[in-house]
């Protein structure tokens, strides 16, 4: 029954998107009624296909097969729900899901003015969505149905089973899907005849403002399960699934950035058309590269070929359709203007173009060892190290230029002026580096160059605020300061970690940082789903105060037959004290690892304020783009 | 009448005492106290070491990281080797002889690896050319 009804939905979905395709491709007023029809019909019957397998996974009805696979009657309910996008069929659910909502918000901004730029768009949406609906019918239908008859599901990863990924695919998948909007706009624009004309950045701005913060927060709360719930106290690797949605990050910065420029000037209009394509097409590379099983990561779930190669199809002609109609119709948006380097659109013009040249970078590292691999018959890893030597110093001077790119002026600044504008925040941020410096005792160059860069943003950021300087946008200033406390936070995790791994006995106690913790007891714990053993560590402080009791765990997942360990956490602004328990027994007493992580909590700060950045600034472009209509 | 809870009591105390006696594999930490050097230096060498060799058997995690026993072996063998007084570089000689490159988390420098490691210079080098080139003042 729910397999039937599952697929009727699938199919009535794609029925409403080809009709929308259709119907977009004649462009008059009129047709804007009928294709709210297909929008609308669109979005119920996604909506509803979406919550008729969530429904399945809560009420655990095994007459599916995907619900069989991925869950069980004894997991929690929060992990029932995320159950649905926790496994490859579902989340393409989920994305099909984002991609009509978003579609739905292209439809809602028609009007007398732009009925022919929303109808373009929606053209382009629709194809979209069609190939992503045939993707899921065809190879990864969530709606099969299960042959037997079963009483129980086989379980769901438990190391999967953390809020923080819970909630992590469907803020990464509006990131992703939401750059759809920019594409199919920059389509749009491409196809115009020269009598339409319509400001198209305004309309791309938002969209690509709340793709941007989407993918922000999201591959923020993927690194917050990582330090959680991995149990070595990282949180970000350079795996490749990573990279797959670090790349797009990148492309989206620039873009949103040259979009400023080409609201202000009017210039670089063919470079951030070019750019909105090369950012969704890398959404769906990456797709492609987690879908396809080629990469061998802690994150592949899927591991059928037929998938690869539809997405690569797909994906070959979404970029061979539009790069192509990109050089044949980008001319006219070509126009040669020069800035000079110390003025505000310099600085946008140069971070740009670092944040290329580290995507560029990323991409090789991410498909070089395939390439390698499919070349020769050789194998090569490509690990953390190749990244931080690469990466890091081609960032390093983007994230000198974002200090003082806000505070330039447009056109040209006499460099005299920008000198003494940055004065205050020279003078701030030497006299708080060397603050930091005497206090952690430690000196390394790089840590000098994160503390600096850190503080260099922070400090420049609230002289504005202070300075109250005329036109500056809160949400960028948010945004820009976020960054500055994840830089801050980085670094300190990463220069002054201490770590202190040892064998431990009830009642013996190490001292770390300024903790001295005592391994007081060992107790087994039972939950609905898991059974564990519990450390009890007490952690005291310079003065012999308690500060906290920690209680690490060791999980046994019965159903899926897996062991995952369960870190204990206690935060602080300065730092977070990390204690994992390993494996041991009574007599010889357990394998102990307790780190000291400085600054860690500033990640997290930073880029839920990139995020809350993000979206005051989505929502002051988008009463911008109210007074326009 | 066997009560039912009863019964789940007992096999949970079982299990529990299996793990409590038996050491048990754990999928997410590495260096274990007893592999430890002595000599904090020398220690230190062997952590640099182990963080730039992958996991074999592992999904991209360093053998520093991982709590397979083969990167077990594998740390063990750096220790001992470093003990020799083996240099760093006679060392992962040592261990790409045996596993080729791909035990390398830093890919080497080498004629298949020229472009991993020069194209980011140049793409950068490409991108000061395109600044410069919209730069005013050099028109």
């Amino acid at each position: 029954m729910t397999s039937y009804l599952g697929n009727f939905l699938l199919w009535s979905s794609l029925f409403f998107a080809i009709s929308q395709f259709f119907i977009s491709r004649k462009i008059n007023q009129q047709n804007l009624k009928f294709i709210g029809v297909s929008v609308i019909g669109l979005l119920i019957s996604s909506t509803a296909s979406f919550f008729l397998l969530m429904y399945a996974y809560v009420i655990s009805d095994f007459s599916l097969l995907n619900v069989f696979q991925n869950s069980h009657t004894t997991k929690p309910l929060l992990y029932k729900v995320s159950g649905v996008w926790g496994n490859h069929e579902g989340s393409m659910l989920l994305w099909i899901l984002v991609l009509t909502i978003f579609n739905y918000f292209i439809f809602k901004l028609n009007s007398k003015k732009n009925y022919f730029f929303i109808l373009k768009s929606l053209e382009t949406q629709a194809l979209i969505t069609i190939g992503f609906i045939l993707f899921t019918v065809l190879t990864s239908n969530p709606f099969e149905r299960m042959i037997s008859n079963e009483q129980d599901g086989l379980g769901f990863n438990p190391i999967l089973q953390d809020p923080a990924l819970a909630i992590h695919p469907p803020l990464l998948y509006i990131g992703y899907v939401g750059f759809s909007a920019a594409f199919s706009m920059s389509i749009a624009t491409l196809k115009l005849n020269n009598e339409e004309k319509i400001l198209w950045f305004n309309y791309m701005k938002p969209f690509v403002v709340a793709a941007w913060s989407f993918l922000s927060i999201g591959i923020a709360l993927g690194s917050i399960w990582a330090y959680y719930e991995l149990g070595w106290g990282g949180w970000w690797f350079w795996d490749p699934v990573e990279n797959a949605s670090f790349m797009p990050w990148l492309l989206g910065t620039a873009l949103l950035h040259s979009l400023i420029i080409v609201e202000k000037r009017k210039s670089l209009q063919a470079w951030v058309l070019f750019l909105s394509i090369l950012t969704f097409l890398l959404s769906v590379v990456g797709t492609f590269l987690v879908r396809s099983g080629i990469l061998t990561s802690v994150h592949t779930f899927a591991l059928d070929p037929s998938r690869g190669i539809y997405i690569l199809i797909f994906t070959a002609l979404l970029g061979g359709y539009s790069l192509i109609l990109f050089g044949n119709n980008s001319k006219k948006y070509f126009n040669k203007n020069y800035f000079t380097f110390f003025s505000k659109e310099g600085s946008i013009l140069v971070n740009n173009i670092l944040m290329v040249v580290v995507c560029s970078t990323v991409f090789l590292g991410t498909v070089y060892p395939l390439l390698i691999e499919a070349l020769t018959s050789n194998k090569i890893s490509v690990g953390e190290p190749y990244y931080n030597s690469t990466v890091v110093p081609i960032i390093m001077p983007a994230i000198l230029i974002m200090g003082i790119g806000p505070i330039l002026s447009w056109g040209k600044e006499d460099k005299l002026k920008i000198f003494k504008k940055i004065l205050p925040s020279i003078f701030l941020t030497a006299i708080m580096t060397m603050i930091v410096f005497l206090f952690y005792q430690s000196y390394s160059l790089i840590g000098v160059a994160g503390i600096t860069l850190a503080f260099w943003i922070i400090f420049n950021n609230i002289m504005i605020l202070i300075k109250k300087v005329k036109n500056h946008s809160l949400g960028m200033i948010v945004a820009h300061l976020g960054i500055g406390l994840l830089i801050l936070g980085i670094t300190g995790s990463s220069v002054w970690q201490e770590e202190k791994i040892s064998r431990m006995k009830i009642n013996n106690n190490v001292q770390v940082n300024k903790y001295n913790i005592v391994f007081k007891e060992i107790k087994e714990i039972k939950r609905s789903n898991y059974l564990a053993l519990q450390g009890n560590f007490v952690v005291h402080d310079n003065k012999k105060n308690i500060v906290t009791k920690l209680k690490p765990e060791n999980r046994f997942y019965p159903i899926t037959n897996i062991f995952t360990t369960e870190a204990s956490i206690h935060t602080s602004l300065l730092g977070d004290l990390y204690i994992v328990i390993g494996e041991g027994n009574l007599n010889d007493g357990w394998v102990v690892r307790i780190y000291y992580n400085p600054l860690v909590i500033w990640i997290w700060i930073g880029a839920f304020a990139i995020f809350a950045g993000g979206i005051i600034s989505v929502n002051s472009n988008l009463k911008k783009l109210k007074n326009l209509s | 009448m066997i009560n039912k809870n009863h019964i789940s009591t007992k096999i949970f105390i079982i299990v529990m005492m299996i793990f409590l006696f038996l050491p048990f594999f754990n999928k997410s930490y590495g260096v274990e106290p007893d592999e430890v050097l002595e000599d904090k230096k020398l220690e230190l060498r062997a952590r640099d070491i182990s963080k730039n060799i992958r996991c074999m058997i592992c999904q991209n995690q360093s053998i520093d990281e991982s709590s397979a026993p083969l990167a077990k072996d594998l740390r063990i063998i750096i220790r001992s080797k470093i003990k020799e007084g083996k240099k760093n570089d006679e060392i992962y000689e040592f261990l790409t002889d045996r596993y080729g490159d791909f035990i390398l988390l830093k890919p080497p420098f080498k004629l298949t690896t020229l472009a991993l490691w020069f194209l980011p210079f140049i793409f950068f080098v490409i991108g000061v050319y395109v600044v410069l080139s919209h730069n005013k003042k050099s028109k």
